[in-house]
């Protein structure tokens, strides 16, 4: 059942990946400063981006991209 | 007539019905656990029904507990808490006042937690307040107090406005008034109005709150103290009531108070303090645990994470749209479905696909309020959460087209809107459709064929066709709202046109007590005199009030007797939506009948057994004497004595025509009757019935009076009368008056009845119905008793459970 971008916006980080692995879908990675890893996903009818740690592979925020350019970014690189 | 007894047998059937449908009283298979999948013949399944709902049963941590204390001190330590105490007990307590912040006292469950404080706490001329939801178990232990006479009543669940009135009618009396109810309800999962309860604490002096908040515990509030302490610190007035059975998850139960000298009252002095035998060292080991991670900083983490899944489970039943009953953040959850054949079915299905949940069903809810009832805990992952309610999304409509049922009325059936409007009448429409039967609905028996509605229930009694037109005539365009009737008739058919099923429903106003024991309907009548219809309600009832015997056309050798029952379930649903009728009332069935009961329970009725009654067959003897000696010894002596030694002293008249002031008489004699009648507790029948009766040829009217050597008075009157239907072979009597003046010398109430067989005989007829009650003297005329059964269905059950709460012994308070 998809979920709105409020809807998954009011869960929790934990809640989050939990609904990012059930419903989501990997769609690209990338390393900022060998210090994060963002990964992008599709999930329902938006996009989130997922930033994790990765001394200790700790979530830090999942939040959606409501920025288009930044999502056509992600896509054009896709391509 | 034991209510009770069928109240139990109700149960008892409910319990077999669902085990035999494999959904109640299973088993796990399992040699041990480890998550929340568990085995249910041979399938794995997930559980959506523990109440464990922080999922701390499996946890390491109380495990190591258990083991460690019963090494310490086996698996019981066996004595009295009133002598002596395992040390474990003195630290869980230490670490409970330190979780709820109060003084506590421990218990080895809920149920004898409750049992300790109410008889405790509650003084003789303290009045309770129970809400109409509050857990059985409370009202187990009001019940013991009940018997030393405390005052006991109900409000409708969480009506704060009846509870302050009621507050303030029984402040005039009692010095203290008890509101009872659950802090999280087990059922719906929804809760006490806590800061609405403390409100009316702080507005009158009088008023406690004893809660009951088992289901609260551990998932929410401060160290898990629960919903209850939660929403406000414990009020001076109060006493809360938990389980270690659920979310805690240990075994036992806590008080809590708001001094030490109640919680110590408590321990000295409440029965099971004493009596009963302690926790066990396995249990206290594991309390111990528990407490120690709600003291810690761990348990909002394991509440949030539940608060996640709930929140995910609240938003997918309202995306899939499905009658989530109490939308609220509890774990407990609630989907309506109204019949219990409903229940049954959708939680097969879920079985099937691999969900085990919970049937809500009588006496938990109203038979009516059927649902499925599961449990979310810490440990479901969305994956469960979404594949269980996809599955119910998917198979919810199935079943409703399955069992021809209608959304729309499960929403009614829960009083809550419709998300779209649907009429209950598209249900009866889509099965005529379906079946090829027919069904012809008239108000009024004019327009039924007079020779077919006698050929198929003429014989039974007073309700040939021209008995229900003299009900017509007499029960409609009157003032009073209980003098008039709405009548139906019903008759199915097969698609060669041959009925399946004939009967006719009257709705009218009643008076919910009409079978309860006389003692709570003089309390009752006693309400009644400041409201004319207190605990009245519009009654939707096979048959009528004025007639008797069984109401019901069915031809069982018709392979369509079931679907054209359900299909008067269907129009009876419609009628009873029409009339805005709470009550359903369907009489005189067999009451060994097992098919009928089965169909009858699955559509959501219960059974009540009916008072007896009695009917008078083989009048094949040619005299008084010849009817006599064929009595029993008893019975002959008895009619000797009390009736054939009176009979010269009567003259007894079959009027036709009688004067008005003779009618006016006779009504008041009825009255005299009808007043020393409360078994059978209904409204007192118009004048007009009199008037209807005296005009209408198919009446007789057998009046006695005492010669004039036994009556001195200036006039004489009549003593005694009966009004007889007389219907194709039997000789109804259907209203009784009497002067109890002269009753007790002359017997004049006997004599009444023997009058009446041997008018019957006179008339040729074959049997006389006797009717109900006074089964001792009516079998001493040879009545066979006949045993029937009602089932009733209730929107709510409320009113009974008001009824439930008034003392049988209780006379005049
Ligand atoms: C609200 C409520 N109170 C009390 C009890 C009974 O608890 P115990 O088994 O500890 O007696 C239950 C059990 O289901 C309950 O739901």
């Amino acid at each position: 059942m998809q979920l709105t971008i409020p809807e998954f916006c009011s869960f929790s980080l934990k809640s989050k990946t939990q609904l990012l692995n059930k419903d989501g879908e990997l769609l690209f990675e990338r390393k900022v400063y060998d210090k994060y890893k963002v990964v992008f996903y599709r999930i329902y009818r938006f996009y989130v981006e997922m930033v994790i740690e990765m001394k200790n592979k700790k979530v830090l925020r999942i939040d959606p991209v409501i920025n288009n350019q930044i999502v056509h970014m992600y896509i054009w690189k896709l391509q | 007539m034991s209510k009770h007894h069928s109240f139990i047998d109700t149960v008892y059937q409910i319990a077999c019905d669902a085990t035999k449908k494999g959904i109640a009283h299973l088993y796990t298979e399992d040699a041990s656990l480890s998550n929340n999948l568990i085995t249910i013949n041979k399938q794995k399944v997930v559980n959506f029904s523990s109440c464990s709902y922080l999922g701390l049963e499996l946890d390491e941590r109380l495990k190591a507990g258990a083991i460690k204390a019963i090494k310490e001190y086996g698996t019981q330590f066996s004595a009295s808490r009133a002598y002596l105490s395992a040390r474990h007990y003195a630290e869980l307590e230490c670490k409970l006042e330190e979780l709820f912040g109060s003084p506590v006292v421990v218990a080895p469950t809920t149920t004898l937690g409750h049992i300790s404080a109410i008889p405790v706490i509650v003084s003789d001329d303290d009045a309770i307040i129970l809400d109409h939801q509050v857990h059985h178990s409370v009202q187990i232990a009001v019940n013991l107090v009940k018997h030393r006479g405390v005052r006991v009543e109900m409000i409708r669940h969480n009506r704060m406005d009846m509870l302050e009135d009621r507050v303030k009618k029984l402040r005039e009396k009692h010095q203290r008034i008890w509101y009872m109810a659950d802090g999280v309800y087990s059922m719906y999962g929804d809760f006490s109005p806590v800061n609405e309860v403390y409100e009316l604490m702080e507005k009158y002096p009088e008023m406690h709150y004893y809660v009951d908040d088992a289901h609260g515990m551990s998932w929410t509030g401060k160290h898990g103290k629960g919903y209850a302490l939660s929403q406000k610190p414990i009020h001076e007035k109060m006493v809360m009531a938990t389980s270690f059975a659920k979310a805690f998850p240990t075994g036992g139960g806590a008080l809590v108070f708001p001094n030490k000298q109640l919680a110590q009252r408590v321990l000295n002095c409440g029965g099971p303090m004493i009596t009963s035998g302690p926790m066990q060292p396995g249990s206290l080991g594991a309390a111990i645990a528990s407490a120690n991670i709600h003291l810690s900083d761990e348990i909002y983490e394991m509440q949030q994470d539940l608060q996640e899944n709930i929140k995910y489970t609240n938003l997918l039943l309202k995306k899939y749209e499905l009658p989530n009953i109490s939308p609220s953040d509890s774990p407990v959850f609630f989907i309506g479905v109204s019949l219990p054949k409903m229940g049954y079915n959708l939680i097969k299905r879920l079985m099937n696909e691999g969900y085990y949940t919970n049937i809500g069903i009588f006496p938990a809810v109203p038979m009516k309020n059927t649902g499925v009832r599961f449990t979310i805990t810490r440990k479901h992952t969305f994956n469960q959460i979404e594949g269980m309610i996809e599955a119910m999304a998917y198979h919810f409509p199935k079943v409703l087209e399955e069992e021809n049922f209608t959304e729309a009325k499960i929403y009614q059936a829960f009083k809550l809107p419709l998300p779209e409007e649907q009429k209950a009448e598209t249900a009866v429409t889509a099965l005529v459709n379906q079946s090829g039967m027919k069904l012809r609905h008239e108000k009024s028996i004019i327009y039924l064929h007079r020779k077919e509605w006698d050929a198929l229930l003429g014989d039974r009694g007073t309700f040939d066709w021209n008995g229900m037109k003299f009900l017509e005539d007499s029960f409609t365009g009157n003032e009073l709202p209980e003098e008039n009737w709405e009548f139906d008739y019903i008759i199915i058919r097969d698609l060669t046109g041959k009925p399946v099923l004939a009967t006719f429903l009257t709705t009218t106003l009643a008076k919910d007590d009409m079978l309860a024991p006389a003692t709570i309907s003089m309390q009752v009548e006693k309400m009644r005199q400041n409201s004319r219809y207190y605990l009245c309600s519009k009654t939707l009832c096979m048959g009528s009030l004025l007639t008797e015997g069984n109401h019901l056309y069915l031809d069982r050798s018709s392979p369509l007797w079931k679907d054209a029952m359900r299909l008067l379930f269907e129009k009876i649903a419609a009628l009873q939506e029409e009339y805005g009728a709470s009550v359903t009332n369907l009489r005189d069935f067999d009451p060994k009948d097992e098919d009928m009961d089965a169909l009858l329970v699955d559509n959501g009725y219960f059974k009540v057994t009916m008072p007896e009654n009695h009917l008078v067959e083989n009048l094949d003897w040619n005299s008084k004497e010849e009817f006599i000696k064929k009595l029993s010894f008893n019975s002959r002596r008895h009619i000797k004595k009390r009736i054939t030694r009176h009979e010269d002293k009567y003259e007894v008249e079959v009027i036709g025509q009688p004067a008005n002031e003779v009618l006016n008489y006779l009504y008041q004699l009825y009255l005299n009757v009808k007043e020393n009648s409360l078994e059978l507790n209904t409204f007192t029948l118009p004048y007009k019935v009199f008037e209807n009766i005296a005009k209408n040829p198919n009446w007789e009217m057998l009046v006695l009076k005492l010669k004039p050597e036994h009556d001195t008075r200036a006039i004489r009157k009549p003593v005694g009368f009966v009004f007889a239907y007389v219907g194709q072979d039997t000789y109804n009597p259907m209203l009784v008056g009497l002067d109890y003046q002269f009753n007790r010398e002359y017997n004049c109430y006997r004599q009444c009845i023997y009058r009446v067989i041997m008018r019957a005989k006179e008339l040729g007829l074959k049997k006389v119905r006797l009717g109900y009650s006074a089964t001792i003297e009516k079998r001493k005329f040879g009545a066979k008793i006949i045993e029937s059964a009602a089932y009733m269905q209730a929107k709510d059950n409320y009113s009974m459970e008001v009824l439930g709460t008034m003392n049988v012994l209780e006379h005049h308070q």
